[in-house]
């Protein structure tokens, strides 16, 4: 009888499901606000919809933390010890985008007096599927939201500190696959920017010579996270004894960067002569890295 | 060589001050354009979405009625090569907006009112391609014939993500029986997506969106088929990297999600929802 129940309840729910698509347009896609202990900042997010048409939005708050990879993984409640989301406020949380033209929803950060550092949420702004009706069924409501990382510091407390560890590079027969693994070691998030080089090494007394360079997009360390940021160096001419180097800043003083080098693993034993020669089987080294 | 001799002399007549009035500086009528009145600044400006405003104002000399000039240096000199990507417009007062053009000399109109403030408005705009960040297009300003003054538009060219589907209820589309194991392919779920920086779509099972959300996922599961088989399996708690990719053409990209719901066990009676949200976010930082 149970079995009869439920696939005639889902027979009834063969509903067609070429309802019009509908979107959500956002910018900026991150926010950073930055206030003194005790202070407020705010910004605004621009919200619309893909087509002309009227779109039903929900905006809400949520922790989340980012993996090593930098994927966003929402926090349940008190999961994240450097949340700001008890600090923000949204002056609109459902709203209708109009069907031209867009909404704008301000973020309002209020700083504690005692915060130290950088604090960060998430703004989701997802559409809103239709409301659930009886015997509605057994199936998977699709959410299409996006996304915006919102970053809050008390400005004048940060103290910024990175750490590298680890540093690897491989030869994979056409690219050499750099990454490093670094540490937010301070209190406060910082955007990591510059570049993998590899170098061969240079005549008697000069200095090691650049082959071939990638600079990865921007990153952001959290405190207290691990980041690895990972970027290609196109090589088409591989030699033996190359080494990689990484350089990533994270201010403007020259104490704030860190860099690391390591051999190039993975390539050929001897030059190629006429032609590329089939790299040998990486074999894993243990990294290393500094910290200047 | 005759065409351009008799064109100037076409214009020398309808305009008798045009000859004085192309060099700079030789009676040095005097006008002012304070520092803190000669930038239009634009603010954040979102790519593919209408008209940015901004204005600026000119305090006059005493001298009569002037023609108002502007220079719009060569697109190669400015740095990086905006605003004229997009679409910029000016107008002095009351007068129509002109559309701009790299490397061009525009006569805007005629300022009216000697010792009163003039004011200048440009409207602008970017094509959706338009990678982010500040923009920064400095143009000569002269007034008759008096010496030229720099005028600054600048701004910033936002980040925008677009994320296009269908909310709503997937549902089965055919008849199964919950005794035993079994799974529900949705069929192609068709997403689009643009961008102007780097960009992820992920999809988590958001077990904390209710009961009866909880009660399902311990009985089921999601996985999502590409073209090559299984690209990946919901876990609980976990994202699932969906696809990430560059800045979007201005039609964006399509992205095709084939989801395969899988019962593990006997559904309990009745009908039950799993929430599945699929987030874009920004690549890489923050």
């Amino acid at each position: 009888m149970k079995r009869s129940l439920f696939g005639a309840a889902l027979l009834l729910l063969l509903a067609p499901l070429a309802a019009s698509a509908r979107g959500i347009l956002a910018s900026p896609v991150q926010l950073g606000l930055a206030a003194p202990p005790g202070g407020a900042a705010s910004d605004v997010v621009k919200v619309s919809s893909s087509k002309e048409e009227s779109n039903r939005i929900r905006a809400l708050l949520l922790d989340f933390t980012k993996d090593e990879m930098g994927r966003i993984q929402v926090l349940q409640d008190g999961e994240n010890p450097r949340s700001c989301k008890g600090w923000l406020t949204l002056d609109r949380v459902d709203f209708l985008t109009p069907e031209q033209g867009s909404v704008e929803v301000r973020v309002t950060a209020h700083v504690p007096p005692e915060a130290r550092g950088s604090y960060w949420a998430l703004l989701a702004l997802e559409v809103l599927p239709p409301p659930r009706s009886e015997g509605s069924g057994t199936g998977v409501v699709f959410i299409p939201r996006v996304a915006i990382p919102v970053i809050v510091t008390a400005s004048g407390t940060e103290e910024r500190s990175l750490q590298v560890e680890g540093f690897r590079a491989a030869y994979n027969g056409a690219e050499v696959v750099a990454e490093l693994s670094v540490r937010n070691t301070g209190n406060a998030a910082l955007l990591l920017q510059g570049a993998f080089t590899v170098e061969k090494p240079g005549a008697e007394g000069a200095l090691p010579e650049e082959v071939a360079s990638d600079e990865p997009d921007p990153q952001t360390a959290y405190p207290g996270a691990r980041l690895r940021i990972r970027g290609k160096v196109n090589l088409p001419l591989p030699v033996p004894g190359l080494t990689a180097h990484a350089y990533f800043r994270f201010g403007p003083e020259p104490s704030q960067a860190v860099e690391a080098s390591s051999e190039v693993e993975g390539l050929p034993s001897a030059p190629p002569e006429g032609g590329r020669l089939a790299p040998p089987a990486p074999a894993p080294a243990p990294p290393s890295g500094r910290e200047k | 060589m005759r065409r351009p001799a008799a064109l100037l002399a076409l214009l020398l007549f309808l305009w008798p001050g045009a000859a004085d009035a192309r060099k700079p500086g030789k009676r040095g009528r005097p006008f002012d354009l304070p520092p803190a009145l000669s930038v239009m600044d634009f603010g954040r400006v979102t790519p593919g979405e209408g008209e940015a405003a901004a204005a600026a104002e000119v305090v006059l000399g005493e001298e009569g009625p002037v023609e108002v000039f502007v220079s719009v240096p060569p697109a190669e000199e400015t740095a990086p090569p905006l605003p004229l990507q997009g679409a910029l417009a000016l107008r002095a007062g009351n007068g129509p907006f002109t559309a701009v053009r790299p490397g061009t000399d525009l006569v805007l109109g005629r300022a009216e009112a000697p010792g009163g403030i003039l004011r200048l408005e440009g409207r602008l705009s970017f094509p959706w391609e338009t990678p982010p960040g500040g923009f920064r297009l400095v143009l000569r300003l002269r007034l008759g014939s008096a010496a030229e003054v720099p005028l600054t538009l600048r701004g910033e060219v936002a980040e925008v993500l677009l994320l296009e589907g269908v909310p709503g209820r997937w549902t089965p589309r055919k008849d199964f029986d919950p005794s035993r194991e079994f799974s529900v392919d949705f069929g192609p779920q068709a997403l689009r997506v643009k961008a102007n920086v780097p960009w992820r779509l992920e999809a988590r099972l958001a077990e904390d969106r209710g009961a009866e959300a909880r009660t399902l996922f311990r009985q089921a599961s999601l996985v999502f088929l590409g073209e090559r088989g299984k690209t990946g399996a919901l876990a609980p708690g976990r994202p699932l990297t969906l696809v990430q990719g560059g800045p979007t053409p201005s039609a964006g990209v399509s992205v095709s999600l084939v989801p395969v719901l899988v019962f593990s066990g006997l559904p309990e009676e009745g009908s039950l929802e799993l929430p599945l949200e699929v987030s874009l976010v920004r690549e890489g930082s923050p």
